[in-house]
């Protein structure tokens, strides 16, 4: 039995269990940078070339063939294979320089531009898969296939949680329409099911059945859990299952959730002006709510926190779609990194922005006046991280004036895992899991820690 | 009973109870240094391979490719072969000269310690004392042993077997000695009924069938329970479960939008197969070439559908390729796990790192599944991709067939009506000749305009074609039309005829106007009497896209009146449209006809309010500058009054009449097929009839059809396609062309056959077989006691686990192939048939080992913490399903329908929104179903059954976790269909037991955990049930709120205040550890 310390954390089991709570072998660590993480997960794939990576030569090529050396025959989707032309297509917005670090974004992400100092904005990232499924599985889980645990499911069972009273990988949805998203994106995988990300809810009950069946108050509830306990002590004496033991914690734990969480998720307790900071409302759902929460939960001591947001997918009508989604997502994706810093949270947070894929640099479809689209790019995208030990205000690899090919510093989605797990203080190599008679791990068989982006490269 | 850590180097320490694990401390360290000491002889795939699996093979092991310095360790002949340096990696009987263990005994930053430090594995000094044994001992090989066929091993005798009911207990109680340890007693009837009943059907007893096993006085009681309960309908239900995680059976697709399918028909399938005790070997080839028998039955056909349980994609932009190559290894990996306990997907990419299997054996088996004829995207995201099977149920099937008749015999008696019509036609067109063959002269008629060449009987009235102005010759053209002339327009402004303005008309005046017309384009106007806009004030009649429309404006769109039929008239054609009018204003006094039949409309603008007076002139085929028409017009009139349907009715009919009296051979080819069509329609009743009959018929049967269920199955293509080597897994990187053949490392297909997927399933299930029985008899092993014999039962290859009992497992897989034991017949033939899973599970559960009481005493928990010598009976957490279905059971409220569609039953909302799909949630009966028929969505999944460890069901799940969390104590004490459950219970109670509140206790606790409660407590639910009841004496809304919960209705006439304070009682009793465990 692997169950409640992980997702509760330890030290909660009674006055003779041991201090150790984390959760693999001390040797495997090193000094952390990083106490949690805060993915803030960009479904559907956001254009790098309209928000994070400037291509000032490329409006100049607009309506003009890709050329076959940019694209070397690589594969492209079903939804572009069919068309006559691969006609590039320039960014419609402008890039300015921000902050000290000088570091390029668009207009459409004026706020995340304003903490630009404290971004370390990868512009060479790239994956393997070109379609939705398999590419938001390998960057949660290091491989296409369905059936691993997600990088929020390794490090809980990694380092267990901090918090007893709170599960130690949370979940939080926003955004509609768009890709679907798959329980498979914050699953456990072949890990036991206490590792798999618990998800809050802006509406109902804030986790799944906290709340008491009506006619049962707080009061009665405990008198019941009493007879409970009371009656499985009775069976424990009688049999001696330590199982039951277990069984008796778990209900004193999921009765101090029942009021931990709903005051954890109550955002109306929060100031005026952070409420405005991130354009959050209380009672509503939506991405800045999410975000607010986020930092809720990191100052709980929660380990990884997985913000998904719907609809990066911009096939069509690209420059007002991105606009909307921008400015959706912008303000409270900034205002969380200010919140942070300010409560002297981000430099033992490490914040994670950014979708499975990029966009291509040509059109998906007719480029008109205002509209046009851009389909799937695995062969590089952009993705930024803030705080928890990676180095702040800079940009770190580059693509070529198309924006299609990396020209230095790749970073594949196995070396971020282990950049990754190394700010977390753990060897990517030794975190491992045996199944099917194999030793599996997050990077699968392969990943370097990206130096470069490191504070202390060491 | 505490759960076993899995091993691995990054594995948490277990938590068995902190108190306890300081204890299994102690006992591990006596285990070690026990085995140093151990002096029985070394056991070659026992004490050493484990050791050069676990650290050597990687780098000098199958894998051709990452095999380092040429040295392999993984055969006998390599291990001991000199090498260039004229070294061995092994001298039997000289381990001072064997290189192995000088590479270990280097220091560890040496270049040429082995392992490599950078590995992270390390031989620990034990490990190296029992290679140095081994190879003084003459470094004797053995293959590895489950790639070796078992031989039915002799069952222990002696002292250590005392008290054993069957062969199981010798092999059992013998070990159990070795340990010092000896089996629990017998755990008492009441504690073996529930676990037989928890086992064999996944519900608990009835407190009347607990009585009666206990009374039983026979010699044979226990046996006679087992063989009783094994013959219940839900034991096929109960085997099903972890069948249905083998085959990753889910009702959606997986992939991306995880769309909706349907495969219960699998499902009652497998559940049935279970019921009639199906032998293994005919279960297993029924599902993997049920299609490929001679002449398959359905049944046969719907086993199929394990391998089309694979997910498959719907996500547009996919490339097909990649996705059948996906469902082809998942295909190899199930197969491998299921029967072969494998993990052959290993080889999809590179050689087996530990196991004896290459790439290329890998897609050789990968061809046995390269033929279904399916499509890698699935575009339906709501059906079930091809290849699919309708299957009928007996009363479908039959009302089918019935329907089928029916529509057969309606085509016939068309077909005989159709042929009589030509001769109708003639006889008819004879009657209309001798009678009056005129157009009805009408009331009111104001207007008409002939426009055609033919002067009629009927004069013209006022104006004419004469009249209208400016209209250069030329562009008109007077055709033939349907015999009396007809003006054909081209569409042009300058076309147009203008007629006078109709005086003195309002919209407060009834009136009525159209003409025969033979559209060319789609829209234009016929007639109208309308201003320029933007105010259009006026009437006119026009059509839009092959729809008559019609306008009565006084200014457009504030006050309006406009209509639109649904039906459209098609051009190149003949036909009568005319607007009839009352002067209400509303779209109740209008009526459009088309051939003389009033036509449906929609009603875009109603607010016509004022006069529709203006001085435009009545224009035909056009308005103002504007909707000019093509095609020809004729016979254009206007009626000072609403004409009646009847009259419209004769109007177009006279047409007909006309028409009759043209000699036939005079027609034009266009009158002569309008004149065919307009007898059919409106002449034939009997034409009519038939058709109609048909309609009727097809439609019943289209929506029968619809009714019937459809299931996936697998098929062969006629032409095979080709298999390449995927080299690196890469769909896109064909490599060698391979064909079906088994990995050498397993004995051959039988010469001589077709090597399709048959025959595939028929090596699985021979007897030469070393894998298919010990990996299927493990498994019932594992669901009976919690862990299988070979605890990786996924994985009997070189990384696997030993088996904690190797001779009871090869002697329980021999039995399975060939039984011995058990009852025989008449003719001294042993009763059980091969592959018998009743008789297997009959042998494992008559054990003494099955029947041991599950209390653990200290030295227990010392010497055997997670049971696997089974030294107690088996006591571990309910399947997730199998909680629920016991609340439901011992509710009442289990509603105990055996298969079909499956069900939605209460979910919290919001479950399904990332997915696009909405949660309909089943009412009634269908809330009531057992766990197994729950709808499972792969993207998100049912939440109780989740947090209870259910899998995703993406891929073959062979083996469920059991955590133990406080969000299953949430989902125990709220989710509706549990507290549901506890009311339930309680009116159950309350119904069945006195008044008095123990025996109202008593009942309900026997319900739900079959044993009667010990006086305290009794004692305890007492007091809580009277504390409670005050509560709501004192609450009486609470009482009512909590009895609310759930869409059952309320048992009627029970006190509220006992019904909810029991509810309560009855709520404690559900979450109780010994509920949910067996």
């Amino acid at each position: 039995m692997l169950a409640l310390s992980s997702l509760l954390g330890g030290g909660s089991l009674g006055a003779a269990a041991p201090s150790s709570t984390s959760g693999i072998a001390a040797q495997l660590r090193h000094a952390p940078q990083a106490k949690r993480v805060i993915y803030l997960f960009m479904s559907g794939g956001p254009s790098h070339i309209d928000l994070f990576d400037p291509k000032p030569k490329l409006a100049s090529l607009t309506n003009t063939e890709l050329p076959g050396s940019v694209r070397m025959g690589q594969r492209i989707t079903g939804m572009t294979s069919g068309q006559k032309q691969l006609l590039c297509v320039g960014s419609p917005f402008e890039f300015k320089k921000h902050g000290r670090s000088g570091i390029e974004f668009s207009e459409l992400l004026p706020n995340i531009a304003g903490v630009a100092d404290e971004l370390c904005l990868i512009r060479s990232m790239f994956t393997e898969p070109i379609n939705h499924d398999p590419a938001v599985t390998f960057f949660a889980t290091g491989n296409q296939q369905p059936g691993r645990p997600v990088m929020g499911s390794w490090i809980t069972y990694g380092l267990g949680s901090e918090n007893s009273n709170l599960p130690g990988f949370v979940v939080l949805l926003s955004g509609g329409g768009g890709q679907p998203l798959q329980a498979r994106y914050w699953g456990n995988g072949f890990l036991p099911g206490n590792y798999q990300g618990a998800q809050f809810r802006g509406a109902g009950d804030p986790v799944l059945y906290l709340t008491n069946p009506k006619g049962i108050d707080s009061r009665a509830r405990r008198q019941l859990i009493d007879s409970m306990r009371e009656l499985n002590q009775m069976q424990l004496g009688a049999v001696g299952d330590p199982e039951i033991a277990t069984h008796i914690e778990n209900y004193e734990l999921a009765y101090r959730m029942q009021s931990s969480v709903p005051e954890l998720m109550d955002i109306s307790t929060e100031s005026k002006s952070t409420l405005e900071l991130y354009g959050a409302e209380p009672g509503k759902a939506s991405f800045a709510n999410n975000c607010l929460l986020a930092r809720r939960l990191a100052e709980r001591g929660v380990r990884f926190i997985q913000l998904c947001h719907r609809d990066w997918d911009h096939h069509g009508n690209l420059p007002s779609e991105i606009r909307r989604q921008a400015k959706n997502t912008d303000q409270a994706s900034a205002a969380l990194i200010r919140d942070l810093r300010q409560r002297g949270l981000l430099d033992d947070t490490l914040v994670i922005w950014g979708g499975e894929f990029g966009r291509t640099t040509y059109s998906q479809g007719e480029i008109k006046k205002d509209s046009f689209g851009r389909d799937h790019h695995p062969r590089c995208f952009s993705l930024f991280m803030a705080g928890g030990g990676v180095r702040p205000g800079i940009t770190y690899g580059a693509t070529d004036d198309f924006g299609y090919n990396i020209t230095e510093n790749k970073v594949h989605v196995h070396d971020l895992h282990a950049t990754l797990l190394h700010l977390l203080g753990v060897d990517h190599e030794k975190l491992t899991y045996r199944f099917e008679g194999r030793d599996y791990r997050l990077t699968d068989v392969s990943g370097e820690v990206v130096r470069g982006v490191l504070a202390r490269p060491g | 009973m505490p759960e076993e850590p899995t091993a691995s180097i990054g594995a948490r320490p277990s938590r068995v109870g902190r108190w306890v694990s300081f204890l299994i401390g102690v006992l591990l360290a006596r285990v070690c240094a026990g085995a140093a000491t151990s002096p029985a002889p070394i056991d070659f795939n026992r004490d050493v391979r484990p050791i050069l699996s676990e650290n050597c093979f990687a780098c000098h092991g199958p894998d051709k490719d990452k095999r380092k310095a040429g040295l392999r360790l993984d055969s006998r002949e390599e291990i001991v072969r000199k090498l260039e340096s004229g070294h061995a990696a092994v001298v039997p009987g000289k381990p001072d000269e064997s290189q192995v263990l000088k590479a270990l005994a280097l220091p560890d930053d040496d270049d040429g310690h082995m392992p490599p430090r950078k590995t992270g594995k390390r031989v620990t000094p034990q490990q190296e004392a029992a290679l140095r044994r081994w190879i003084e001992e003459g470094a004797r090989w053995a293959g590895h042993w489950s790639y070796t066929s078992p031989v039915r091993p002799q069952p222990p005798t002696g002292p250590r077997t005392t008290g054993a009911r069957n062969d199981i207990d010798r092999f059992v109680f013998q070990e159990l000695g070795r340990h010092g340890l000896g089996p629990n007693p017998e755990a008492d009837r009441t504690a073996l009924i529930r676990r037989l009943s928890l086992d064999l059907t996944g519900l608990p007893p009835l407190p009347e069938d607990v009585d009666l096993f206990v009374a039983d006085p026979r010699p044979q009681a226990y046996e006679k329970l087992v063989d009783r309960i094994m013959e219940s309908p839900h034991f096929g239900e109960r085997l099903a479960l972890a069948w249905l995680d083998q085959a990753r059976y889910a009702d959606t697709s997986g992939y991306h939008f995880d769309g909706f399918r349907q495969m219960h028909l699998w499902r009652d399938w497998v559940i049935q197969a279970f019921n009639r005790n199906q032998p293994f070997d005919q279960f297993t080839i029924e599902q993997l070439a049920g299609d490929l028998l001679p002449n398959p039955t359905v049944d046969q056909k719907i086993a199929t559908g394990f391998h089309r349980n694979v997910m498959t994609t719907d996500e547009g932009g996919v490339d097909p390729a990649e996705y059948m190559a996906k469902y082809c290894v998942d295909r190899v990996s199930t197969t491998a796990q299921v029967w072969l306990g494998t993990t052959l997907g290993c080889a999809e990419c590179h050689d087996h790192k530990f196991d004896p299997l290459t790439t290329r054996e890998f897609y050789q088996f990968y061809a046995f599944f390269h033929n279904v004829p399916e499509r890698g995207l699935d575009g339906t995201r709501v059906r079930n991709p091809g290849p699919v099977l309708r299957v009928p149920s007996t009363d479908q099937g039959a009302r089918l067939l019935l329907s089928l008749d029916s529509v057969a015999t309606a085509e016939k008696r068309l077909t005989e009506a159709e042929a009589a019509l030509p001769r109708a036609q003639e006889a008819w067109e004879k009657s209309r000749q001798a009678s009056l063959a005129e157009a009805p002269r009408l009331e009111g008629l104001a207007l008409r305009f002939p426009l055609g060449t033919n002067t009629q009987s009927e004069p013209a009235q006022a104006a004419s074609f004469s009249s209208a102005s400016n209209a250069p010759s030329g562009f008109h053209e007077f055709v033939p039309g349907l015999g009396n002339g007809a003006l054909r327009l081209r569409g042009a402004e300058s076309n147009v005829i203008h007629a006078a303005n109709v005086p003195d008309l309002d919209a407060t005046n009834a009136f009525s106007f159209g003409a025969w017309i033979r559209p060319e384009a789609l829209s234009g106007a016929i007639l109208s009497q309308m201003e320029e806009g933007p105010g259009y004030r006026g009437f006119d009649l026009l059509l839009t896209d092959g729809k008559v429309e019609a306008h009565w404006i006084h200014k457009f769109p504030e006050s309006a009146l406009k209509v639109s039929t649904k039906d459209r008239v098609p051009v190149a054609s003949w036909h009568h449209v005319l607007a009839t009018y009352d002067g209400s204003r509303k779209p109740a006094g209008v009526k459009i006809f088309i051939d003389g039949e009033s036509r449906a409309f929609d009603v875009p603008y109603d607010s016509l309010k004022d006069t529709i007076t203006n001085a435009a002139p009545l224009l035909i085929g056009g308005r103002i500058h504007a909707l000019q028409f093509s095609g020809a017009i004729s016979d254009a009139r206007f009626y000072r009054r609403a004409l009646a349907p009847a009259e419209v009715s004769a109007l177009f009919s006279a047409q007909a009449g006309l028409m009759a009296r043209v000699p036939e051979k005079q027609r034009s080819d266009e009158a002569r097929a309008w004149m065919k069509t307009f007898f059919r329609e409106h002449e034939a009743p009997d034409f009519i009839a038939a058709r109609d009959r048909l309609k009727t018929a097809r439609r019943e049967k289209e929506e029968l059809l619809g009714q019937i269920p459809d299931t996936m199955v697998m098929e062969e293509m006629e032409k095979p396609r080709d298999t390449h080597i995927l080299v690196r897994g890469n769909y896109q990187n064909l490599g060698e062309k391979v064909t079906q053949a088994i990995p050498a490392c397993w004995p051959p297909l039988p010469a001589g056959e077709p090597t399709n997927r048959l025959a595939l399933a028929r090596w699985l299930v021979s007897t030469n077989n070393p894998l298919t029985a010990r990996v299927t008899v493990n498994r019932y092993w594992a669901m009976v006691f919690g862990a299988g014999l070979v605890k990786t039962s996924n994985d009997f290859g070189s990384q696997g686990e030993r088996p904690s009992h190797p001779e009871l497992l090869d002697w329980l897989a021999c039995e399975f192939m060939d039984p011995q034991t058990g009852g025989r017949d008449a003719f001294g033939k042993p009763m059980a048939h091969p592959w018998d899973v009743k008789h297997v599970l009959r042998l494992i559960l008559t054990s003494a080992t099955y029947r041991q009481s599950s209390t653990v005493g200290r030295q227990a928990l010392e010497k055997d913490p997670y049971n696997r010598l089974i030294s107690r009976g088996p006591r571990f957490r309910l399947e997730a399903e199998l909680i629920r279905d016991v609340a439901l059971s011992a509710s009442g409220l289990l509603n105990e329908r055996i298969g079909g569609p499956s069900v939605k039953p209460y979910q919290p909302p919001g479950i399904w929104d990332g997915t696009d799909h909405q949660y309909e949630q089943s009412h009634g009966p269908d809330l009531y179903r057992r766990g197994l028929y729950v709808f499972w969505k792969r993207a998100a999944h049912y939440p109780s059954f989740q947090t209870f460890d259910a899998p995703s069901r993406e891929t073959c799940t062979l083996f469920r976790p059991r955590t133990s969390t406080p969000l299953q104590s949430l989902v125990l004490m709220n989710d509706p269909v549990y507290v549901e459950a506890s009311r339930a219970l309680a009116a159950r109670a309350l119904r069945e037991a006195g008044p008095a509140a123990s025996d109202r206790v008593r009942r309900a606790f026997r319900l739900v955990l079959a044993r009667l409660p010990q006086p305290k407590e009794l004692e305890l639910l007492e007091s809580t049930y009277r504390q409670q009841r005050e509560r709501f004496t004192q609450e009486p809304k609470s009482a009512e709120a909590l009895l609310s919960v759930g869409e059952s209705a309320r048992a009627p006439g029970l006190d509220p205040v006992d019904l909810a304070a029991m509810t309560t009682v009855a709520n404690v009793l559900l979450n109780l550890n010994e509920t949910i465990t067996k």
